[in-house]
């Protein structure tokens, strides 16, 4: 990652010297109160601020605990439901805490059909989540329409995507729990930068696997 | 609550046209065709037989001209049925173009969401509705009635009701519910 930027802002250049920091200070100040910043926030954290490893370990701990919005719509909830029973169990990757409100929650799994009277109560849920959050479309009809997606149907979404951004694609008609759960390591997967480090379910016994790309 | 007879006697006193059919063929025991204007006239007879009502709908065929009157092609249909005996009928009422028929929730206060799919679905106003909004559809699609035909799939009425005998049942032969 290097030089990441916290507020978005100019990247530094790494062969600058080190900046007088006084003088930096108050000449964004200076900028911000005169205006001039041009209402953008000049500021830089790069230089002053070593956030990778920070950085990481904060996205491990959002990765391993996703907070999914209670919000089954269609067919593809049941398994969503069977997902977060005892046999699939999907607190095993730390994303049980399935909330009731859309303020609590960073996952949304669109598990069903979206119709065009659903749509603006989907994205009025999607922006009630706070940032960061992520969206996963289950089954055939969040992606695509599903077997709803036909010339006489007047009604349909032909994918979420069109309403929300998507991160994880979890096809099947409905997809079998497996296929949640590889769709919630996967967008742990994309969260991370890496693999699910450590299969939960592993005998402490067992000799360690080593994950490359994991370096704290 | 009168007799069976007298809810026929009645609803032909209304100009309905009251025809018996075989429930094991049809579904129904009575077949009744309404015009625009008997329509809460009938569905009050019906309510007061004790008939509770199941389903208000509609379809749409290709538009008749009969002796320069002139049908949209929308029919709203009906259907009632009692819970202590075995009794349906099925009212028909043939739309006129204006697309107006009246609104029976004030009497059957159920048919208040049935008729706003209809109109949802076919554009068929019910005068007097207290909340013709769309029910079933979101707003934006108001005006937009998606189980009309088009033309080119349209058919006629014939074409699409019962014929006078189900193929299938001609061979069969079953006693009339006697207690009807």
């Amino acid at each position: 990652m290097g030089q990441r930027s916290l507020y978005m802002g100019e990247k530094t250049n790494p062969s600058v010297s080190k900046p007088d920091l006084e003088s930096y200070t108050q000449r964004i100040k200076a900028e911000c109160y005169a205006g001039l910043s041009h209402g953008r926030m000049n500021l830089d954290a790069g230089p002053l601020l070593r956030m990778d490893l920070i950085d990481k370990l904060l996205k491990l701990c959002q990765a391993n605990s996703l907070w999914p919005m209670t919000f089954g719509i269609a067919c593809c909830a049941i398994e969503m439901m069977g997902t977060g029973m005892a046999r699939f169990d999907i607190s095993r990757y730390g994303a049980e805490v399935f909330r009731p409100s859309p303020r609590q929650s960073d996952l949304m799994i669109v598990a069903g059909t979206v119709n065009r009277k659903l749509a603006p109560v989907l994205l009025t849920l999607y922006e009630q989540m706070p940032s960061p959050k992520w969206v996963i479309a289950m089954g055939n009809c969040a992606i695509s329409g599903g077997p709803f997606n036909v010339k006489e149907n007047y009604n349909i979404i032909e994918g979420v995507d069109k309403l929300i951004p998507v991160d994880v694609y979890v096809p099947g008609c409905p997809p079998r729990p497996e296929g949640l759960l590889e769709g919630i390591l996967k967008l742990q997967e994309k969260i991370t930068g890496v693999r699910h480090p450590m299969p939960q379910n592993r005998h402490p016994d067992s000799p360690q696997r080593k994950v490359k790309g994991l370096e704290l | 609550m009168g007799t069976y007879e007298n809810f026929k006697t009645n609803v032909r006193n209304l100009g309905g046209d009251v025809t018996e059919t075989d429930f094991y063929q049809r579904g129904y025991h009575l077949d009744v065709v309404l015009t625009v204007n008997t329509v809460r006239e009938f569905a009050q007879t019906a309510y007061d037989q004790g008939f509770y009502l199941v389903f208000v709908t509609g379809f749409h065929v290709l538009p008749e001209n009969n002796a320069g009157i002139k049908t949209s092609g929308l029919e709203v249909v009906y259907q009632f049925a009692m819970f202590d005996r075995l009794c349906r009928v099925k009212a028909r009422v043939s739309v006129p173009e204006d697309l107006t028929v009246p609104s029976i929730c004030h009497i059957y206060q159920g048919a208040n969401w049935h008729e706003r799919e209809t109109r949802d679905f076919y554009g068929i106003r019910f005068s007097d509705h207290p909340n013709l909004e769309p029910l079933l559809l979101c707003e934006e699609d108001k005006d937009y009635h998606p189980l009309l035909k088009e033309e080119k799939k349209l058919k006629s009425f014939e074409e699409v009701s019962w014929p006078a005998q189900h193929p299938d049942m001609a061979d069969i032969q079953i006693e009339p519910s006697s207690d009807v």
